[in-house]
């Protein structure tokens, strides 16, 4: 699904990356985790091809959704979505003046095109909608209203989940989706993730605590220090995290 | 959009349409002027043909709408609108693209009367506008919102709102998005006259620069000779978010049709300001939007 080959990245005349190695198989669930400033969401942003980084070095090659082996750091932020890939934002961008729900079609139907498919008119799109939101248990009441504007940071949230269903991506990254809610709303949102993952997508969670691994239980836990994965283990790791920190992980990277 | 002219109309003339009370001028059934007892409303369209002056006076308590629109060739037009007390006058003016025009508008508006101007300018070729509105009684109000969409060409809007008596209202929103070689030029002048407490004036001007080469020249100006009012006036001009624009992309949404949508969202802010549905009527025919 995923396969990232020594990816090097800075921003400014910051380097962040250093070398991350990673594969992520379909069906998959891997989560990214680490002390602040380790390189965690930098990599998910580079995934993105956000304008603030620059990569210095490496690979990152997505089975897209059309079959094909494409080359992410090859193409515009739109083409990698289009391919397949997923940003979750730690913090989404509030975009007042569009129309959450047109903002979705335009989106959906972006793919439609990509996929030579017709796209949805208004009324047929607010049903299929209807439908998404719905069988994610998830009120409507925000569509109406612009783009993450004026919304609390669970409904926020709970919009991007609702992005991830309609363009139902190959690789979705979630850069720490549960930051910012409540023990009600990360059982709503984590449990949404475990309603739209199957055999055929994959994601990679970044956060810092274990209580969203607890709802979305990873078979992969990937440790980040200093721009590089230094421990990959099953979710066993989680808990050992939570109690000792990450000093002695450290530590037994530099020995 | 249906076009009537309203009387005989010569090149140069100057037409004098002063309505009489209760009664109204129904021009969806008669060109002409045929008159109708109906309710004192009035809905009235002009086709601009070159030069061409107009003045409108509305008696005591009556109200009207006027519509007209600037479509091709070069047209000047100059307006003159007189509003008695109580009166209340809706302008829709628009620019279609490529429109050259030259408009100049005087207003005066009397003790409770009111003066709406709700106008949208897409992509003309070469338009300057030109108004002075008097507010010359208490309780007189004006307020105008404003979109012009500039794309390789120009547009001037000045204007001068004069504020002559005490608790007058004058709101002014005025947004310009610029694409291509454009040159918008906005001066909004708001003068408060000695002696006129309790006067509220809003001017704002923004403006999105869509183009390397597009530029904006605003200067909003207050003339304030009394201590006992409220006046705000501001002026941006920006270019679009690119965090906005990245986080649209992310969701597969191409560069253009970013831009597309916050260049619309711009404009929705203006459109969402006018609550008269047939203008708005008359905006979806003009326009698509």
């Amino acid at each position: 699904m995923l396969t990232i080959k020594n990816l090097s990245a800075k921003t400014g005349d910051t380097q962040i990356l250093k070398g991350v190695n990673l594969d992520v198989q379909a069906g998959s669930k891997h989560a990214i985790m680490g002390p602040n400033g380790s390189g965690k969401s930098t990599l998910a942003k580079v995934l993105s091809g956000h304008p603030d980084y620059e990569v210095t070095s490496g690979e990152a090659w997505l089975e897209g959704t059309k079959g094909e082996r494409v080359n992410l750091l090859e193409l515009e932020a739109f083409e990698r979505s289009l391919h397949g890939l997923f940003i979750g934002f730690q913090y989404p961008v509030e975009v007042p003046g569009v129309n959450n729900l047109e903002f979705l079609r335009a989106s959906f139907n972006s793919l439609c095109e990509f996929h030579g498919s017709a796209p949805l008119d208004e009324e047929e799109f607010k049903v299929f909608i209807a439908e998404k939101t719905s069988s994610l248990g998830f009120g409507e009441p925000f569509l109406a209203r612009d783009l993450n504007a004026d919304l609390s940071g669970g409904e926020k949230k709970r919009n991007e989940i609702i992005q991830l269903s309609v363009l139902n991506p190959k690789l979705a990254v979630m850069d720490e989706t549960d930051s910012g809610l409540d023990v009600d709303a990360l059982r709503e949102v984590g449990g949404a993730l475990n309603n739209l993952h199957h055999s055929e997508n994959a994601y990679i969670m970044v956060t810092h605590y274990e209580r969203l691994l607890e709802i979305v239980k990873p078979d992969f836990v990937h440790v980040f220090h200093d721009g590089k994965i230094i421990k990959t283990a099953d979710r066993s790791i989680v808990k050992e995290i939570d109690e000792k920190g990450y000093d002695w992980l450290i530590e037994k990277g530099q020995s | 959009m249906k076009k009537v002219m309203i009387g005989l109309l010569r090149k140069g003339s100057r037409n004098v349409l002063n309505l009489p009370q209760y009664t109204s001028l129904n021009v969806a059934n008669n060109p002409t002027t045929s008159v109708e007892n109906s309710s004192p409303r009035y809905h009235l369209e002009l086709t601009p043909k070159q030069d061409q002056s107009f003045a409108i006076s509305l008696e005591a308590q009556q109200e009207a709408r006027l519509c007209f629109g600037f479509e091709d060739g070069k047209e000047n037009l100059d307006l003159t609108v007189d509003l008695k007390p109580g009166s209340h006058l809706k302008i829709f003016r628009y620019g279609s693209p490529g429109s050259q025009f030259s408009h100049s508008i005087k207003g005066n508006v009397s003790k409770n009367a009111s003066l709406e101007i709700f106008e949208l300018y897409s992509k003309p070729m070469n338009g300057h506008i030109k108004s002075q509105i008097d507010l010359s009684g208490e309780g007189a109000e004006y307020t105008i919102h404003s979109f012009t969409d500039l794309d390789h060409c120009h547009m001037s809007h000045q204007g001068l709102v004069r504020h002559l008596v005490p608790n007058t209202f004058s709101n002014q929103q005025h947004r310009f998005c610029l694409n291509g070689a454009s040159k918008g030029n906005y001066e909004g002048d708001v003068f408060i006259e000695e002696g006129s407490s309790g006067v509220r004036a809003n001017q704002l001007n923004q403006n999105l620069v869509l183009h390397p080469e597009s530029r904006m020249h605003t200067k909003p100006q207050l003339q304030i000779f009394h201590d006992d009012v409220k006046c705000t006036h501001g002026a941006t001009i920006t270019q679009p978010n690119p965090q906005q624009l990245f986080y649209l992309n992310s969701r597969g949404i191409s560069p253009a049709k970013a831009m597309g949508l916050l260049h619309q969202s711009f404009r929705e802010v203006i459109m969402n300001l006018c609550h008269d549905p047939e203008v708005l009527q008359e905006v979806q025919a003009s326009f698509g939007v």
